[in-house]
């Protein structure tokens, strides 16, 4: 078994944990030491003695006769979710000692179904980035070629599953953070609706747009991950109280589906090899017996500008909560209480963060809030209704999931515009809360992989993961791994 | 429309941060052209358009007013920078 764990799913490394072929124990082992002789710096944190215990008492339940998807089956945590006494740091100097008294609802989650959390990934700092190199603790590599970024911000999720550290991890998706990496790396990635899982304990970056979600090597490994930690939670007043997705038929293809694909997708800025992949994914869904559908999108050309506005705004509050005094640093010297805000702050941020909190405090000052904020929110009401009409004709809408494969660090960090627009695929459906996925769709001439991006209406996860799972079968799609 | 340092220096503020002369200039060419490009959205007509806050209508969440246990003091205590008798220290605040 040893090595060949390395190289399994969600699925299989469950079925191999069933049948005793492989103990709980033997999976954390390897999954830790993995992690400490990897060198993509992909992990912030590494919990052994946690991660230990949570296997043998793991392998005790299943001594018991309990059963489950995750029971005994690694995983890592992005570092802005809080566990229990494990550091919880968001890639941030600000946080690099905050060590959260509670788990997240959604860590309680895996540790009632028995999964084995092994660590806390890298990611951009707060969560802000696209590629990784915001974060506090160097910047994550890309599995594939280690000269190349992992996208972001859940860069250290997205390179931890497919670089062979673990099969499930855990990101936080707020304009594309779980799909844009899982595009650059060639996994799995997976955010839900708004509402479907609940955000207790995820550090808020821009709370009307932030949602949990999944990396996986398989489609179907993300429904087991989802079925674990998706559910009404009342400590999130935000979180919908609906009957949850069935995913029992996930490989009852795409026969009738009808997939909307909009003109406005294909753009100046696509890379043509993307381009030539997807229009190939829309030939594997017509012979799948889809009905393909032109819609028309004319607004998701402005959702990049809408989104940065929206989103900085409302970082911009909830990072003022960074003062020095509840969590966090505080400056070591200050005259006053004013001027320990100014100086823990300063030196507790990076750039980016610091960009954004004064974009969004710019958005939202008297004098410029009507013009940019309230504007924005007026451009949100119109995203929401071009979709609601866009579903009206079609059950699922088809697009790249990044205009550009990975690229080199350094390459788009000097001008954090163009590194904004990578995001242009990923984030209306944040704008208007749907759940939707980035699965690998081939390689370019470099090598590196290119994401199929799928979304669906609200609440309709079960038939974007079907579409996805169609997708990945008949694509005979293998996770990358070296 | 376009920011100048004075607009650079009065954000900070707000934003409780400081900025050296050099980030100061840095910082605004960049904002400038971030501004530049989110302005694409005052193109689109928003006439009579609600804006949108949260994509499913907020509704106020309410439980019943009884006591319930809180998070034990002492454990929040240990993630703040200085504390003292289960209170937060800070600089003295009022002369």
């Amino acid at each position: 078994m040893q090595q060949a764990t390395q190289t399994l799913t969600l699925t299989e490394l469950s079925g191999a944990l069933r049948t005793g072929a492989v103990t709980a124990r033997t999976l954390a082992e390897e999954a830790l030491s993995r992690i400490r002789e990897s060198d993509l710096n992909a992990v912030n944190y590494l919990a052994e003695q946690e991660a230990l215990r949570a296997a043998e008492e793991a392998d005790r339940r299943r001594a018991a006769g309990e059963d489950g998807p995750l029971l005994g089956v690694p995983v890592l945590v992005k570092d802005n979710i809080c566990t229990k006494d494990i550091p919880t740091t968001c890639s941030s100097n600000m946080l690099k000692n905050y060590v959260p008294p509670y788990d997240a609802e959604v860590v309680t989650r895996l540790k009632e179904a028995g999964a084995v959390i092994v660590g806390k990934t890298n990611m951009d700092e707060f969560a802000m980035g696209s590629s990784n190199e915001t974060s506090a603790f160097g910047p994550v590599k890309n599995p594939v070629d280690p000269a190349y970024v992992p996208g972001g911000s859940s860069g250290g999720s997205a390179a931890a599953v497919a670089g062979g550290l673990v099969p499930l991890a855990l990101g936080s998706d707020t304009g594309g953070s779980i799909r844009q990496p899982a595009a650059l790396v060639g996994a799995v990635g997976v955010k839900p609706t708004y509402g479907r899982v609940s955000r207790y304990g995820l550090v808020a970056f821009a709370s009307s747009l932030d949602q949990i979600g999944v990396f996986t090597r398989s489609v179907t490994d993300a429904a087991l991950a989802l079925g674990v930690i998706m559910g009404y939670d009342p400590k999130d007043s935000t979180s919908q109280n609906l009957p949850l997705p069935d995913f029992s038929d996930l490989d009852g293809g795409v026969k009738g589906l009808r997939v909307g694909v909009a003109d406005e997708y294909f753009i100046e800025g696509l890379d043509p090899e993307i381009e030539q992949s997807v229009r190939a994914a829309v030939e594997v869904f017509r012979a799948g017996g889809a009905e393909i559908k032109k819609i028309s999108m004319p607004l998701s050309k402005v959702g990049i500008s809408a989104y940065y506005i929206i989103a900085c705004a409302e970082a911009a509050s909830n990072l003022a909560r960074y003062d020095g005094v509840k969590y966090g640093v505080r400056a070591e010297k200050f005259e006053d209480l004013t001027d320990l805000y100014f100086r823990s702050r300063t030196e507790g941020f990076g750039d980016e963060v610091k960009r954004r909190i004064m974009l969004g405090n710019y958005v939202l000052s008297s004098g410029y809030y009507d013009a940019y904020y309230l504007k924005a929110l007026k451009v949100r009401t119109l995203i929401k209704e071009e979709y609601r009409r866009a579903f009206a004709g079609c059950d699922l809408i088809l697009s790249p999931s990044s205009p550009c494969t990975a690229f080199k660090f350094g390459e788009k960090s000097a001008d954090p515009v163009s590194m904004y627009l990578s995001d242009v695929y990923t984030v209306t459906a944040n704008i208007a809360g749907l759940p939707a996925l980035s699965v690998p769709c081939g390689k370019s001439s470099k090598g590196l992989p290119i994401g199929l991006h799928l979304a669906a209406a609200p609440f309709e996860e079960s038939r974007l993961l079907r579409a996805a799972r169609y997708f990945e079968t008949a694509e005979g799609f293998k996770w990358i791994t070296k | 429309m376009k920011a100048d340092l004075k607009d650079v220096e009065h954000i900070a503020k707000l934003s409780r941060l400081s900025f050296s002369e050099e980030e100061k200039a840095a910082f605004l060419e960049e904002f400038n052209n971030t501004l530049e490009h989110v302005e694409s959205i005052f193109s689109v007509d928003t006439e009579g358009v609600e804006p949108c806050s949260n994509v499913f209508s907020l509704q106020n969440v309410f439980r019943e007013d009884l006591p319930k246990e809180s998070m034990d003091n002492e454990l929040l205590m240990r993630t703040a920078p200085a504390a003292e008798d289960g209170a937060y220290l800070v600089p003295k605040t009022v002369e």
